[in-house]
């Protein structure tokens, strides 16, 4: 997956220090927003029990677009899938569209905790040379 | 003097997209404000005015786009862009259509949204000024003059009897009166209202440049004569020339403007013959010309050409019933010319404003305004933010309003205050003499007399 997150963090400001402290502040946005993610597919999974197509559409339409600002691609594609499913009443679909965006929340998780440790330890290796 | 940040409204109900937007906003310069719903939108507005609203459309209580035209109504300067994830053409004209500034579409491209803010932002602070200059002008009662008291009234049938003639007029007045407000307003009633309008400051001419600067000079008339110079006589031809502070003026410049009145033709010096102008003039002085002439700093026969009719400008504490209109008025004027929102004056804070003697009359008002609307950001003035002398004035008897004034004590009173307030313009202006000027309404030349006068020391005026 392609991670575009760079290109709308903010233009240098030819400060390193001050560059360094926004992706920092943009990476932990981006960790709370991953940890949220599961209890709004929770709650989801509760309205397609209660058959609340609705409620469903809007939670997936809001996670399309607030994922996408994150730069979180494939989770935004797939919540717009969801979005299609709770619009024609599809729960089987919704079901298995509810599981792909949990592997798929997974899956950036892990990525973007290793980007935390690879550049926590870029920065060791500044501070050791 | 720091201008304050502009202010963003993002109204989303998801938490998240608030953060990043917050993130990149405040990153951009702005202070920004985040709100779940509509109805806190509602409630952060009464509590501030932003610069710009970001309106997502798909709120938990209300659809964005029908919010769009309660907003316009209610605050008709503040951009909203809509922030949409249907990137529809249909959500786009009904949200323009609405009256929305823009839309931006999610996932959100912050190049493009921060070029839409910035432009937004520009947007309203013209929007403002544009508003605020309109509201100065609407106030106005009689060609730029503010004031609806009885002196006023006067002083405004004076003008409109005099100007279609071409009678000499002297206006008399305190400093800060509006003597050159009025000498414009007869030029701008009169038939010579397409002309030019000269203003002269005489006693801020050097004294040996006085009569080159009023009748102009030949080519190599004197040293460092190295051109040709039109005088102010001759630049006011078909038109009025203005002489303020004629009192200021030598006794043989006098003679020779005196001779001037009679024929109106002007030779430059240097030059062999003279040319004959078109010119009205009219005169200005803050002191007692009576008085003038008995210590002969003003030729009788200059006067009596010069005050074929005579103005009063009644001071400020004359006609208290006049400030609470300058004072909108100068708020206006104000807020347009610094960008600021300020728009309402505190019943308190006006009371004060009334009841306050202005030595400095309408100019010390201004000043003041001015100040205030450049040092806060608020939306109403208010008697906090009044200066000492003002906030809490020395209390008289009752009935002292009313009570004619006596001579002696307001003038020690009102150069008390000359005083006070040259010394806080200097202060406001680190010290520099040219910028103190300007904020006086006073030329250099005349705000070093003053500081000799009063013995402010060179010294003071170093920058800080």
């Amino acid at each position: 997956m392609a991670d575009n997150r760079k290109t709308c963090e903010p233009a240098p400001s030819g400060q390193a220090g001050s560059e360094q402290k926004r992706r920092q502040e943009w990476n932990r946005l981006a960790a709370e927003y991953l940890r949220d993610l599961p209890r709004q597919l929770d709650r989801m999974r509760k309205r397609l029990q209660a058959k609340d197509y609705s409620t469903i559409k809007g939670e997936a339409h809001r996670i399309k677009g607030t994922s996408g600002t994150y730069r979180f691609e494939h989770i935004s594609k797939s919540a717009a899938r969801l979005e299609q499913f709770a619009a024609s009443r599809d729960s089987d679909a919704i079901a298995s569209a509810t599981d792909e965006l949990m592997r798929l929340i997974e899956l950036e998780t892990k990525k973007l905790e290793s980007q935390q440790l690879g550049s926590a330890s870029d920065a060791e290796g500044d501070s050791d040379g | 003097m720091a201008e304050p940040a502009p202010v963003i409204l993002t109204v989303d109900d998801d938490p998240h997209m608030l953060a990043i937007i917050e993130h990149h906003v405040v990153d951009w310069g702005y202070i920004h404000r985040g709100v779940k719903s509509s109805a806190r939108m509602w409630k952060e507005l009464e509590r501030l005015i932003p610069s710009v609203i970001l309106l997502d459309v798909a709120l938990d209580d209300a659809d964005g786009t029908t919010l769009l035209s309660p907003l316009k109504q209610k605050f008709p300067n503040v951009p909203v862009i809509i922030i949409t994830a249907h990137a529809s053409v249909e959500t786009a004209v009904r949200s323009i259509k609405n009256g929305a500034y823009d839309f931006v579409c999610k996932p959100l491209d912050f190049e493009r949204l921060r070029i839409e803010i910035d432009k937004a932002v520009a947007h309203n602070r013209l929007s403002l000024q544009v508003k605020a200059f309109q509201n100065a002008a609407r106030r106005t009662d009689f060609h730029g003059m503010i004031g609806r008291s009885e002196p006023m009234r006067k002083v405004y049938r004076l003008i409109e009897a005099v100007a279609p003639t071409d009678a000499a007029v002297l206006i008399l007045g305190e400093t800060g009166t509006g003597k050159e407000l009025a000498a414009r307003a007869v030029h701008e009633c009169s038939q010579r209202s397409n002309g030019p309008f000269i203003a002269v400051n005489a006693p801020a001419i050097p004294r040996e440049l006085i009569e080159s600067a009023l009748f102009g000079h030949e080519k190599g008339a004197f040293t460092g004569a190295h051109e040709q110079h039109t005088g102010f006589c001759e630049q006011a031809d078909g038109g009025t020339l203005f002489l303020d502070e004629i009192s200021e003026m030598d006794y043989d410049v006098q003679a020779k403007l005196l001779r001037f009145l009679q024929d109106h033709e002007v030779q430059r010096v240097g030059a062999k013959s003279s040319r004959s102008v078109d010119v009205r003039v009219i005169a200005a002085t803050n002191r007692e010309p009576r008085v003038q002439i008995e210590k002969r700093k003003l030729r009788e026969d200059f006067y009596y050409r010069l005050s074929v009719v005579s103005i009063e400008m009644a001071p400020l504490r004359q006609r208290p019933g006049d400030i609470a209109l300058l004072t909108r008025y100068f708020l206006d004027l104000a807020a347009a010319k610094y960008g600021k929102n300020m728009s309402a004056v505190a019943p308190e804070a006006m009371t004060l404003l009334v009841n306050c003697d202005w030595p400095g009359n309408v100019r010390q008002l201004e000043h003041l305004i001015d100040e205030i609307v450049i040092t806060n950001n608020n939306a109403e003035l208010t008697a906090d933010m009044l200066p000492g002398e003002i906030a809490r004035p020395v209390p008289h008897g009752a009935g002292a309003e009313a009570a004619p004034r006596q001579p002696q004590p307001a003038v020690l009173s009102i150069e008390k205050m000359e005083h006070n307030l040259i010394l806080r313009a200097l202060e406001l202006t680190s010290g520099s003499v040219r910028e103190a000027a300007g904020q006086l309404g006073l030329s250099e030349a005349t705000l070093y007399r003053k500081m000799k006068k009063f013995g402010i020391s060179r010294t003071f005026v170093k920058p800080r």
